[in-house]
């Protein structure tokens, strides 16, 4: 009997206990951002550092409310080659893949609607409701869609770009980068991470309990409880909704989800799309896309594109696509 | 998209739970018209002639009597099938969501589904996606 108990017990004392979670918190690229390890390793501190830089050099790179940002050098001369850093050329490159793949629903040429709208600053979105009127001195409301196909020059070589006429904004795109990037910097870094950055989130291994990451779907009409609870490992999430970047113009209600094809923003009956993909970037991309497809189309093309996809209309109504339906584990009513 | 046996069993229960009671209560009533005791005696005491000598109305009786029996017999069994399938049905429902969300994940692949609406609250989530 002893011998049993001071075996067990021995056995307990050499048992490594399991590591507390790691998180490191910040605001970066006009969100909040949470970095997660699970069962951090020695690396993990490093890793989330790395992480963390990874969002601040895109942020630096590629944000246009700064005009001394290698993106905003690119915009203030389109004609002229700009030598930019990896973060600025990857985003820039990113975003024409997109274009092309969204079969130009995505397109980055809309920072003048955005800047015609009176977004050319942060706006106190969540401080709310934010009314612009034209006699704050913002630049007239020009529709600005261009039916013409983006092609940016890049040289990978010298990771230089030329942007050409139109100014580009690589907001969302950028944000799903360094989603990316981040994720590869937190690789191994423990057991599991989790990357959250407002609407990106990337989700790596089994989760805390080894059952998956539960990911809720926020409620775009505002309510606190979400629309839906997904379960996913090992996959790149997207949100693209109309709840934050809203406001008035002159008495319109206008957000910052505009469609290229009509120079203004969307109005095709969605309120948020949720996009899964293993990349982020792309994931990013397609909820923004099919959020401007609108409600009629928006089945057929996420069947199309087997587009793992999660969308709520104006009434409420939430719907998934086939692909998307096995990682729904819970769903609030609609129309409540 | 063909239904649950179990739950084809529980209606067959419930339709013919009412029927069956009827015609139990409408025997009982016909039987407390009749003298129950000389159709038991004569039945106790000579088995075999009442059914051999064929008094009819005795006979009638007596094939009424084991009619009852009978019916109270299939009374009881399908009011203890009845609890067994609602005790079964309520499990199988709460599998049965499950089961239709599987159903919309192996859909034909083309078109969209939207999943059943939860009465329940959310489950815990570690993270949100919201606006970006």
């Amino acid at each position: 009997m002893s011998t049993r108990a001071a075996a067990g017990t021995t056995r307990q004392q050499t048992r490594r206990p399991i590591p507390a979670p790691l998180d490191l918190t910040f605001s970066a690229m006009a969100s909040h951002v949470t970095l997660r390890v699970i069962e951090p390793g020695p690396t993990a501190p490093r890793a989330l550092a790395a992480a963390r830089a990874v969002f601040e050099r895109v942020e630096a790179a590629c944000t246009r409310f700064n005009p001394d940002s290698a993106l905003m050098r690119a915009n203030g001369d389109g004609a002229a080659w700009h030598r930019v850093p990896e973060e600025c050329y990857l985003a820039v490159a990113e975003a024409a893949r997109a274009h092309l793949e969204t079969g130009g629903l995505f397109d980055p040429r809309v920072l003048d609607t955005l800047v015609a709208l009176g977004y050319d600053r942060t706006l106190p979105f969540r401080s709310g409701a934010v009314r612009l009127t034209s006699a704050d001195g913002r630049p007239d409301r020009r529709a600005t869609g261009s039916a013409a196909p983006w092609r940016p020059d890049l040289d990978p070589k010298t990771l230089a770009i030329r942007l050409g006429a139109n100014r580009i904004d690589l907001g969302g795109i950028g944000k799903g980068l360094a989603v990316r990037l981040a994720a590869r910097a937190l690789s191994g870094a423990g057991r599991a991470h989790l990357i959250e950055a407002g609407g990106d989130c990337y989700v790596d291994g089994d989760g805390p309990k080894g059952e998956g990451w539960q990911i809720g779907v926020e409620d775009p009409t505002g309510g606190s409880q979400p629309v839906a609870v997904l379960r996913i490992r090992d996959t790149g999430c997207a949100t693209s909704s109309v709840r934050v970047r809203s406001w008035q113009v002159d008495g319109e209600a206008v957000h910052h989800l505009i469609d290229p094809r009509t120079g203004r923003s969307a109005q095709g009956g969605l309120r948020s799309v949720t996009v899964l993909d293993r990349d982020p970037a792309f994931a990013e991309v397609w909820s923004k896309a099919l959020l401007i497809v609108g409600r009629e189309r928006i089945a057929a093309v996420a069947a199309s594109r087997e587009l793992a996809a999660l969308w709520v209309d104006d009434s409420r109504q939430v719907t998934a696509s086939t692909k998307m339906a096995p990682s729904v584990i819970w769903e609030a009513h609609d129309a409540e | 998209m063909t239904e649950h046996p179990g739950r084809r069993r529980l209606t067959a229960a419930v339709l013919l739970t009412p029927a069956a009671a009827a015609l139990l209560a409408g025997s009982l009533a016909w039987a407390s018209g009749n003298p129950p005791a000389v159709a038991l005696k004569q039945s106790a005491a000579t088995p075999a002639v009442t059914s051999s000598t064929g008094d009819g109305a005795d006979a009638e009786l007596q094939q009424r009597i084991r009619a009852v029996e009978q019916l109270r017999t299939q009374v009881a069994s399908l009011r203890a099938e009845l609890k067994k399938l609602e005790r079964a049905g309520g499990d199988s429902s709460s599998t049965g969501s499950s089961s239709n969300k599987s159903g919309a994940s192996s859909g034909s692949g083309t078109t969209a589904s939207k999943p059943k609406p939860a009465h329940t609250a959310a489950p815990p989530v570690h993270a949100n996606t919201g606006a970006s």
